[in-house]
This record gives structure tokens, C-alpha cells and sequence, in this order.
């Protein structure tokens, strides 16, 4: 019986066309508008470590006690002075404390300008905790870390603009006029979001950093933060610095087993309690521990203003559903004759009801293919009106497409199943007589 | 005009009746919370910075490779260099500026001894040529004299002048009374006096209808850092010429830096709220599609819904109904759905904003956009309409004596 509804479907859509345009295009333009927005949604509120996000924590500390500005929260960044001390202990399976740096790159031909660059100070934990692809070369060694060597993993981009691409490990680079060896060159790695660099208010959905060097090294050579939070002032000297309770570093550490993060939990407890009992602390341990997915949402990386577009955009879809489902109605209204007729001769109510479906399916297959261009297009406007990170945002995976086709033909068969089912109660004696 | 007529249509198209009419109320919803949020990012947008012409100020971001000993030399040798400029009113250099993002913040007390901060704070670091630069003039008291410049460094965490100026926003809210002006005041635990009051002056990151957007501290000190920003007045007309010229001259002095960029105030501007902008704008799109979508459904619903009562039409106008009142009839129909989904919609409005407050952060909605986008969907309803209306009234009375 399919061919012949679909032929029925085809004619009766051929029959109506205003209509018929009218209830695609407002199924289109419904999916259009919530794919749009749920395409960025699904990238900015998505995992950007799959398979590991549940094993890797932030630990948070607070140095400072209640009324510091974060109300019930402490702080989203560390003190040297705890970051120090929780390095030492080393409970964790993996961990590595960081910090946001920035460097000049002084190119080899002199004849160039310099350029800036996005680094981070890392131990060398960072690259296997979080998986980190290398292209050429390896991370340093513990023993780096250890000694603060002068070493440090370049970024596929950097590579490219100053060694054209080619193996360069073990060659030099000028930072700052300093120059480092070259351990490893990474493969593409672009997490999104950027988890490990969103604190305080950092960029989520920037670029991965171009060079990652030992955290002794940056400490030793006094590579200044780029974000800082101090509740009271203290010393202008880089010792004084490291010796306040200035937070400005964030550590992560892997824990593997649900008894890994308990045993954390009641580590930092400890700590906490220690610090308090040695007068450091003037108040109750107030600690967090979160993973991947907690942290994300606690650092608010998707903002209010995404979630409003997606009530927005989702209710959008309603209104035009609603408006489908409508004209979907006057529709198989207007041909209640035909149904009459082909009740009278014998068709079933369930065949009528089976023909309106077919019907609305094919509705709904067309209004997912005009959604999935209205999407193209109106994430294309989104890149030309949002900011330049919106770029990695708006792309439209398979994923995407497969959503897209069934909201369409789930949402247009909700829609039309009332009209279907009026359909089916066409009364064929009534019908007839009537015409 | 008589009711009865349009009531019984209506009952025996309950369900399309319903449908058009909760579609409307959701647009109504939808429509008046994106215009008052929309509004708002409009209106944070044309915040005043407090800079006077803007066209004419141009910023250049700098850092030096490393951080060079004699970094105070090279920045006097920059300053020098750039005023000499033709077309160059005046510059200085700084290390934050309005909308330019980054910052230092600062805390405010009353009393050295109080333990949490009255009120939070964004600091710029200016001099006496500052002024000029930025084209603003104290309300009350004075701008900075070149001898209360002193130096500060990047880790510098303590000021170390005595003397600031603050913005009416910020002085209105620690001194209510009108009287800031030569009190002392404690800016990370500094003891400081208020010789100047400005207009306004915006902090660097300003937020989404942020009442501290405007909690600006300008304090008399010469930034000595890694990086930082010129900021430039340029003459009338000259300012695309000067933003060309700008890097070169720079990099002539002194080749061991990075210019990060050269933009004038309006790109500043544009850029600090791009985002606010484009929210607007995709707002603006999808709540313009919407309309449409619900008009052309009404076209759509009305045009079969004619077709369906052919008949009935013409029997009404063969018994004397006249054209208009058949145009009537389908104006008021739809007067009456859409009535009932405004007053559906008023309410949905309403709790949709409520939530997204609680939910959101977001403000809480007036009436006034309630009201507006009302008649912006009943005027819609009665445009819609219209052109089945017309083509019923085209039904002739003879229709009436044919056999269907």
C-alpha cells in the first residue's frame, strides 16, 4: 500500500500547493531556528574530553574565608603557597598545576618582527593526563620539571609559521630572549571548550596555547600571570608574590576510582584543617573538588545568553509547529469529500488514517531538508555576526543532520497526528450527501 | 454587525480557532520578552564611555620582548615620538582603557579597618596629559598635576600616590549626600583623597546591565610594565593616516616589541560589544521570522477556511449581506481569536519572564513591551486576514442558487 499513499500523498501535495509550501517552509524555518542554536549549544555545553572527563578533577581551596567576593565559593584559581604543598604530596595518579603565560616569539630571520603568543606553564603530567596528540617529539621528563629545564612543546601552528611544518625537535626558539629546546611539536588539539583555561572568566572557546613549558621554569624565571586575585596587598617583590595567598595558578589531577576522589576529598579536608590549625586559615576547611562536566558548569562557560536562545529558538519551533499543525488540519479538512468517497468504497479508517501519515511524513521529510539549509544558513549568519570564536561553534556535524531530520519528521508527526485523525472520522454517508 | 454568525463559523472550526490562537499567544510571549531584551542590549551598548570624540581617539596595544630594564626610557622615547607626530594632539601611556577588556579591579572601604570591601572598582592609570587625551573634564574639583605622577610597576599591588579621581556613578554611591570631593577613601587598603569628580568613564569589562559599569578610579601613575597601551587624540581627519603611520614610527625606535594591534575608539567600541550586538540582532531575525511564519499561517488558515464556507457566504450575500460585512466578518473572527490569545499571551509573557529571571539573571519585564507587541500581533492578525476577507467578499450572491 506505500507506493500507492505516497503517490496519493504526492498528488493531494501537488493539489494544495500554497498550502502545502506554507506547512514546509514553517516546519523549515522551525527546525532552521532551533538547529541553529542547538548546533552551538551542542558544542559549547559539550565534552571536551570524552572518555575522561568524569576521571579528572579541580581541586579548590579556600585561602581567603567568606566575603571575598565569591559569596559561598572559593576562589577558581590556587596560591603558589597550596599549590606548592599539594604538588608535594602528590596523591593523585596524574596531576599538573598551570598558569596562563604570555611570550614574544623572536623569529630566526631577523628581518621579521616579533609576535606574540599564548603560552602555559604545565608540569609534565599535563600531556598524558589529558591525552595531548604530539605530531613530533614527546613531552620533557620528570627530571624537567624537576630541574626547571629550558625546554618546551610547541603547537602545530607555531611549527608551521616558524619551521614550515618540518620535524623541529630538538631545535631552539627565542621566547622573551630566551631560548628553549624544543621537546615535542603537537598534533591538532583544539578542546572545545578549552576546560583547562576557562577560570577567571578566561576565553572558552579560544585557541589551544602555541608553547607549554615546565611550570619550575616559568616560576623560576618570573614569567608574569596573566590573571590574579589578591584579597589584601603584598610585597611588589616575586618572592613576596609567591608567599602571599594570591590565587593565580589552577591544578588538575586524575583520579581514576570513586576511592581515588574520596581519599582527594578527605586529603584536602586534611590540608585545609592543617592550615586552619596553623593559623593560615581563619576558618572552616571550605573545599570543592569537581570534575570536567561540574567545573564547566560551575565556570558558567555557556552563558545565560546561550540558554535563553535556546528557550527562544525551541519555542520558536512550537509556534511554527503549531502553525504546521493548523494548516495541516485545513488541509485534510478540505478534502474531506475525498475521504468520504474512498470510505464509501471501502476504504477502512485505518487505511485513511495510514494515507494522512504517509502524508505528513513526506511533509516532514521535506521540512527536514529546508531546516537543514535554513541551519547552513543561519549558522553562517551567526559566524558574521558573533564573535570570531563562534567559528569553531558553528559547524554542522553528522550528528547535527541526524538531529535535524528526526526533530523534523518526530515533531511534524506529532503536529499531524490530530489532523490525521480527523481525517479518519470522516463519516462517508454524511460526506456524500453533503456533496 | 452581528456576532452569531461569526460565533457559529467559529464553533464549527473550534480546533483551527484554538490553534491560531495559541499561536499567537506564544508569539506574543516570545516577541515581547526578545523586544525587552533586545532593548536592553541596545541600551548597554550605547553606554557613554566618558571619552570625548571618540572618532579621534586611537589605541596601540604594545609589548615589549621581555621585560626589558629600561622599559620607563623606551616608553618616554615612545611618548615623545608619538606627540611629535603631525596630526598627534596628545597621548599617554596606560595599561587599561575603557572597553579595552583586561584591568586591574580594586576594592573600596570608607575605613582603613573594615574588614570587607564597601564596593569593587576598576583602576586606570593616568597623567597629566591624559586629560586632554581622553577629552574629559572633572565635574568638580581638578585633573592631575605633573608632580603628583609617580611611577608603578605590574606587580605593584599597593598605590603608591594618595590622590584620585572617581566617577559621579562611583562617588554618588559611596557619598550619597553629594559631598566626595576632598574625602579620604581606601582603594586596596590605600589611604586616598578624592581631588576629582568625571561624568563617566567605563570600567574595561563591562557587564550586561552591570550597575558598576561606570566604578571607574583614576589614579596619577605612570604604568612601567611588559605591555601596556598608548592612547592617542588625534586631530580631526587624521586619525586613518596617524593609525598607518603609527607602527612604523614605533618600531623605528626601538625594534624589540610587538605591536598587537591599532584601533581607533569606534573599533574598540564595536568590538567590546559585538556580542551584545549580535545577541540583538539574532534575536531581532528569529522574532522577524516568527511574525511572518504566524501571518502567513493566518493567510493560509483563513484562505481555506473561505473556501471551506463558499457556500454559506454566498447564501448570506444573495439574503443582503453587503461586501464589507463579509470582510467584517473574517476581521472580527480574527479580532476575537487573537484577543484571546493576546490575553493568553500577556500571561505566558509574563511567566516566561519571571522564570528566566529566576533562572537567568534576567530583569524584570515592564508592561509597556506587554503592551506593545499586543498590538503589534493584533495589528498582524487583522493585516493577515485581510486578503482572504477580500476574496470572500469576491464570492458572488449567485453561488448560493447553484447546487454544491
Amino acid at each position: 500500500m506505500l507506493p500507492y499513499y505516497l503517490r496519493l500523498a504526492a498528488r493531494s501535495l501537488r493539489r494544495a500547493p500554497i498550502l502545502t509550501a506554507l506547512v514546509i517552509t514553517a516546519i523549515g524555518l522551525g527546525i532552521g531556528g532551533s538547529m541553529t542554536v542547538l548546533t552551538v549549544f551542542r558544542a559549547m555545553s559539550g565534552d571536551p574530553i570524552p572518555g575522561k572527563s568524569s576521571q579528572l578533577f579541580v581541586p579548590q581551596i579556600d585561602p581567603w574565608g567568606h566575603g571575598h567576593g565569591f559569596g559561598d565559593e572559593p576562589p577558581d584559581q590556587l596560591s603558589w603557597l597550596d599549590i606548592e604543598q599539594l604538588l608535594r604530596q602528590h596523591i593523585a595518579r596524574r596531576q599538573s598545576a598551570m598558569y596562563g603565560v604570555g611570550f614574544s616569539v623572536i623569529p630566526q630571520d631577523a628581518a621579521q618582527p616579533p609576535f606574540d603568543v599564548d603560552g602555559r606553564a604545565v608540569n609534565a603530567d599535563f600531556f598524558a593526563m589529558f591525552e595531548v596528540p604530539f605530531q613530533y617529539g614527546a613531552p620533557w621528563t620528570a627530571d624537567d620539571d624537576q630541574r626547571g629545564a629550558e625546554v618546551v612543546v610547541i603547537g602545530q601552528k607555531l611549527n608551521q609559521r616558524l619551521f614550515g611544518g618540518a620535524d623541529s625537535v630538538g631545535r631552539n626558539i627565542v621566547l622573551d630572549n630566551h631560548t628553549y629546546r624544543i621537546s615535542g611539536v603537537l598534533a591538532h588539539w583544539e578542546p572545545v571548550p578549552l576546560f583547562y583555561a576557562v577560570s577567571s572568566g578566561g576565553a572558552a572557546f579560544a585557541d589551544t596555547e602555541d608553547v607549554f613549558l615546565p611550570l619550575t621554569r616559568a616560576i623560576a624565571s618570573h614569567l608574569p600571570w596573566q590573571d590574579i586575585n589578591c584579597n589584601k596587598s603584598s610585597g611588589s617583590s616575586w618572592e613576596a608574590h609567591l608567599q602571599s595567598d594570591c590565587v593565580w595558578l589552577q591544578l588538575w589531577v586524575e583520579l581514576p576510582t570513586a576511592a581515588d576522589v574520596q581519599h582527594y576529598r578527605s586529603f584536602l579536608d586534611h590540608y585545609a584543617r592543617d592550615q586552619q590549625r596553623s593559623g593560615r586559615f581563619d576558618h572552616a576547611p571550605n573545599n570543592r573538588l569537581r570534575n570536567v562536566r561540574e567545573w564547566l558548569d560551575a565556570e558558567h562557560v555557556v552563558s545565560n545568553k546561550a540558554w535563553i536562545m535556546v528557550v527562544v529558538s525551541f519555542s520558536f519551533l512550537i509556534v511554527c509547529l503549531i502553525n504546521a499543525m493548523a494548516l495541516m488540519l485545513a488541509k485534510f479538512m478540505g478534502r474531506a469529500g475525498e475521504f468520504g468517497v474512498r470510505r464509501a468504497l471501502g476504504a477502512s479508517r485505518r487505511a485513511i488514517f495510514w494515507q494522512c501519515l504517509v502524508e505528513t511524513v513526506v511533509i516532514g521529510g521535506a521540512g527536514s531538508i529546508l531546516g537543514i539549509g535554513f541551519t547552513v544558513l543561519g549558522l553562517l549568519g551567526l559566524r558574521a555576526t558573533l564573535s570570531s570564536n563562534i567559528e569553531r561553534l558553528a559547524h554542522l556535524g553528522v550528528a547535527d543532520v541526524l538531529i535535524a531530520i528526526a526533530l523534523s519528521l518526530g515533531a511534524t508527526v506529532v503536529a499531524g497526528l490530530y489532523p490525521t485523525w480527523r481525517a479518519a472520522q470522516v463519516q462517508p454517508a454524511w460526506q456524500l450527501k453533503t456533496n | 454587525m452581528r456576532i452569531c454568525p461569526i460565533m457559529s463559523a467559529m464553533r464549527r472550526n473550534k480546533v483551527g480557532a484554538i490553534l491560531v490562537a495559541l499561536q499567537m499567544a506564544l508569539t506574543l510571549a516570545i516577541l515581547c520578552n526578545a523586544l525587552f531584551l533586545i532593548h536592553q542590549q541596545v541600551q548597554d551598548s550605547h553606554q557613554p564611555s566618558g571619552i570625548g570624540d571618540e572618532a579621534n581617539l586611537l589605541v596601540v596595544s604594545n609589548a615589549w620582548v621581555g621585560d626589558p630594564p629600561d622599559s620607563k626610557a623606551l616608553q618616554l622615547a615612545d611618548l615623545a615620538a608619538l606627540r611629535r607626530m603631525p596630526g598627534v594632539v596628545d597621548a599617554y601611556a596606560t595599561y587599561s582603557f575603557p572597553l579595552g577588556g583586561g584591568g586591574w579591579g580594586c576594592s573600596v572601604r570608607l575605613f582603613a579597618a573594615q574588614a570587607l570591601a564597601s564596593t569593587w572598582c576598576s583602576t586606570y592609570l593616568v597623567d597629566e596629559h591624559a586629560q586632554k587625551v581622553l577629552g574629559v573634564r572633572p565635574l568638580a574639583g581638578r585633573w592631575f598635576t605633573a608632580s603628583e605622577i609617580v611611577d608603578r610597576r605590574e606587580n605593584d599591588a599597593k598605590p603608591p600616590s594618595s590622590v584620585i579621581i572617581v566617577t559621579r556613578a562611583l562617588a554618588d554611591r559611596l557619598f550619597p549626600a553629594g559631598d566626595a570631593l576632598g574625602k579620604t577613601i581606601y582603594i586596596d587598603r590605600a589611604a586616598q583623597t578624592i581631588v576629582g569628580v568625571i561624568d563617566h568613564l567605563l570600567v574595561p569589562n563591562v557587564s550586561d546591565g552591570g550597575e558598576d559599569n561606570q566604578d571607574a578610579v583614576l589614579q596619577p601613575n605612570r604604568f612601567i610594565g611588559h605591555g601596556g597601551a598608548y592612547l592617542i587624540r588625534s586631530r580631526p581627519g587624521e586619525i586613518d593616516a596617524l593609525a598607518n603611520k603609527v607602527p612604523d614610527v614605533l618600531r623605528q625606535l626601538d625594534h624589540a616589541r610587538v605591536v598587537r594591534y591599532v584601533r581607533t575608539f569606534p573599533e574598540v567600541r564595536a568590538r567590546a560589544y559585538r556580542g551584545a550586538r549580535g545577541f540583538a540582532a539574532i534575536l531581532a531575525t528569529v522574532c522577524a521570522i516568527m511574525l511572518a511564519v504566524t501571518a502567513f499561517g493566518i493567510v493560509g488558515l483563513t484562505s481555506s477556511w473561505v473556501t471551506q464556507r463558499r457556500r454559506q457566504i454566498g447564501i448570506r450575500r444573495a439574503l443582503g449581506a453587503t461586501r464589507r460585512a463579509i470582510v467584517q466578518q473574517f476581521q472580527i473572527e480574527n479580532l476575537i481569536i487573537a484577543s484571546v490569545g493576546c490575553t493568553l499571551g500577556a500571561g505566558l509573557a509574563v511567566a516566561l519572564n519571571l522564570w528566566m529571571v529566576s533562572r537567568f539573571e534576567m530583569q524584570r519585564m515592564p508592561l509597556l513591551p506587554v503592551l506593545a507587541a499586543a498590538i503589534a500581533v493584533l495589528l498582524l492578525g487583522q493585516a493577515a486576514v485581510l486578503w482572504p476577507a477580500l476574496r470572500a467578499a469576491a464570492i458572488p450572491p449567485a453561488l448560493a442558487t447553484r447546487s454544491g
